[in-house]
């Protein structure tokens, strides 16, 4: 336990550090493929603040909620890179600047 | 070991950067692959052998794959320019360090949710302070006890075991609505991408003449 | 504890050196003597009919995203094996609600056609 113990503060920066880079990464690229990277990013870093919270809490919870994540993650890209051929199809440029309307 | 540790999460925090200021798509995938495998060691690092598995195989493994297939498929060669010298990336960049830096002076300081309430356990669950079971060690003082996990829960052998006994006992309902979940990912899949044109516009005579060239070139 | 996967490391390691070792000797050993129809890209031995950098079907990722859905499902399964003589008959009930209704959306798939190539 003294291993987690004294890295935890840094488990946690690099989660708060993972994440955050991630919500830049959407606010400055284009490609929504890439917007839809950082936020596998995003959950990512959630994913470990929660395993660090579990070893360092000592308990089970943590991981159980990180495995849900990662399979609600999976649905997730299978449905929003569903969206994205289908916007590719409609002969959309994929730019998220250009995609700001449901309905073309 | 600390060491070890401290070496992944800067390689983690690295290939993100990757991940976000890389020009090329292709780039900024392979750098999530990196990031993704190096936290899958962190998991293992931290005992936590099941998740260090399920990362590298829906991952590492599958979730990846679908972003190179879908790169491949849209445009193998895009290339995409982060906003730089943009009001929003200058926000960013302040957002980044100012949280890093508040979750990380939180953490160093064993810093409590609610300090006032820590005494009523029962209606203050989040008065409950981070760093005193550390500290103490002293389980009966905090309320997640209530909850009887058994002392090193994560330590323990069998970490699959004990997730299992977690997800089919206590958390029965959100598994069953995962499955739920998943039906909903593959049928709006199949729904999304039926008949779709985006195939490989064959184009008979540039295929000629891109064979001609290369075999000419050959001779 | 960590160091159970030592040996797990060490094969990581042998993998890597012999990867990357065994081009590398016999790029230094072999002899060289290029031909144009040597640096052809390779294509079981045909002469390639088309440029690899063009776009791929959209079956490719029918075909992965399926293999997502029920790569989950199989993750789900491994866990409870564990555990599925502790549970008894609740285990498979409950397992068994869950397979069913995934296996709803393979009926709606393959009748849908997406399991078809083209």
């Amino acid at each position: 336990m003294t291993l987690s113990q004294s890295m935890f503060p840094w488990i946690l920066l690099t989660a708060a550090f993972l994440f955050t880079l991630g919500a830049l990464g959407v606010l400055i690229r284009r490609n929504p493929l890439v917007v839809f990277m950082c936020i596998e990013l995003m959950l990512n870093a959630v994913n470990l603040a929660l395993v660090g919270y579990s070893s360092y809490l000592n308990s089970e919870e943590g991981q159980v909620f990180a495995f849900m994540v990662i399979v609600v993650a999976a649905a997730e890209v299978v449905v929003g890179l569903g969206l994205l051929t289908r916007v590719f199809s409609i002969g959309r440029e994929l730019d998220v600047d250009d995609l700001d309307e449901m309905k073309q | 070991m600390n060491v070890l540790l401290a070496v992944i999460l800067i390689l983690a925090a690295i290939s993100a950067l990757g991940v976000v200021f890389s020009s090329k798509t292709i780039y900024s995938a392979l750098s999530l692959v990196l990031t993704v495998a190096l936290l899958a060691a962190v998991f293992l690092v931290l005992n936590a052998q099941f998740l260090f598995v399920v990362q590298l195989i829906v991952y590492a493994g599958a979730v990846m794959v679908l972003f190179v297939f879908i790169i491949a498929l849209l445009d193998p060669t895009a290339e995409d320019r982060p906003r730089l010298f943009d009001p929003r990336l200058i926000l960013g960049v302040l957002a980044v360090a100012g949280l890093c830096t508040a979750v990380f002076i939180a953490a160093r300081n064993d810093v409590t949710y609610d300090t006032a309430c820590t005494t009523q356990a029962v209606t203050c669950m989040h008065g409950y302070t981070v760093g005193s079971l550390a500290a103490t060690g002293d389980l009966s003082a905090d309320p997640f006890h209530t909850f009887g996990f058994p002392e090193n829960a994560v330590d323990r052998a069998g970490n699959v075991q004990t997730l299992a006994n977690q997800i089919f006992h206590t958390y029965v309902l959100p598994f069953e609505i995962t499955s739920l979940l998943l039906l909903v990912a593959a049928v709006g899949a199949v729904y999304l991408t039926r008949r779709v044109a985006v195939g490989p516009r064959r184009d008979p005579q540039a295929e000629e003449r891109w064979r001609d060239e290369l075999v000419e070139g050959g001779e | 504890m960590l160091s159970d996967y030592a040996p797990i490391l060490v094969f990581l390691g042998i993998c890597i050196l012999f990867g990357a070792g065994v081009p590398l000797l016999s790029s230094v050993l072999g002899p060289r003597r290029p031909s144009p129809e040597k640096e052809l890209p390779y294509e079981s031995g045909i002469v390639p009919s088309i440029s690899a950098r063009r776009r791929f079907s959209v079956s490719f990722y029918v075909t992965a995203m399926l293999f997502i859905v029920f790569d989950v499902e199989s993750i789900f399964l491994f866990p409870w094996a564990t555990i599925v003589r502790q549970l008894r008959v609740f285990g498979v009930v409950e397992m068994g609600v869950f397979i069913l209704v995934l296996l709803l959306g393979l009926v709606y798939i393959w009748a849908k056609g997406a399991l078809r190539w083209d």
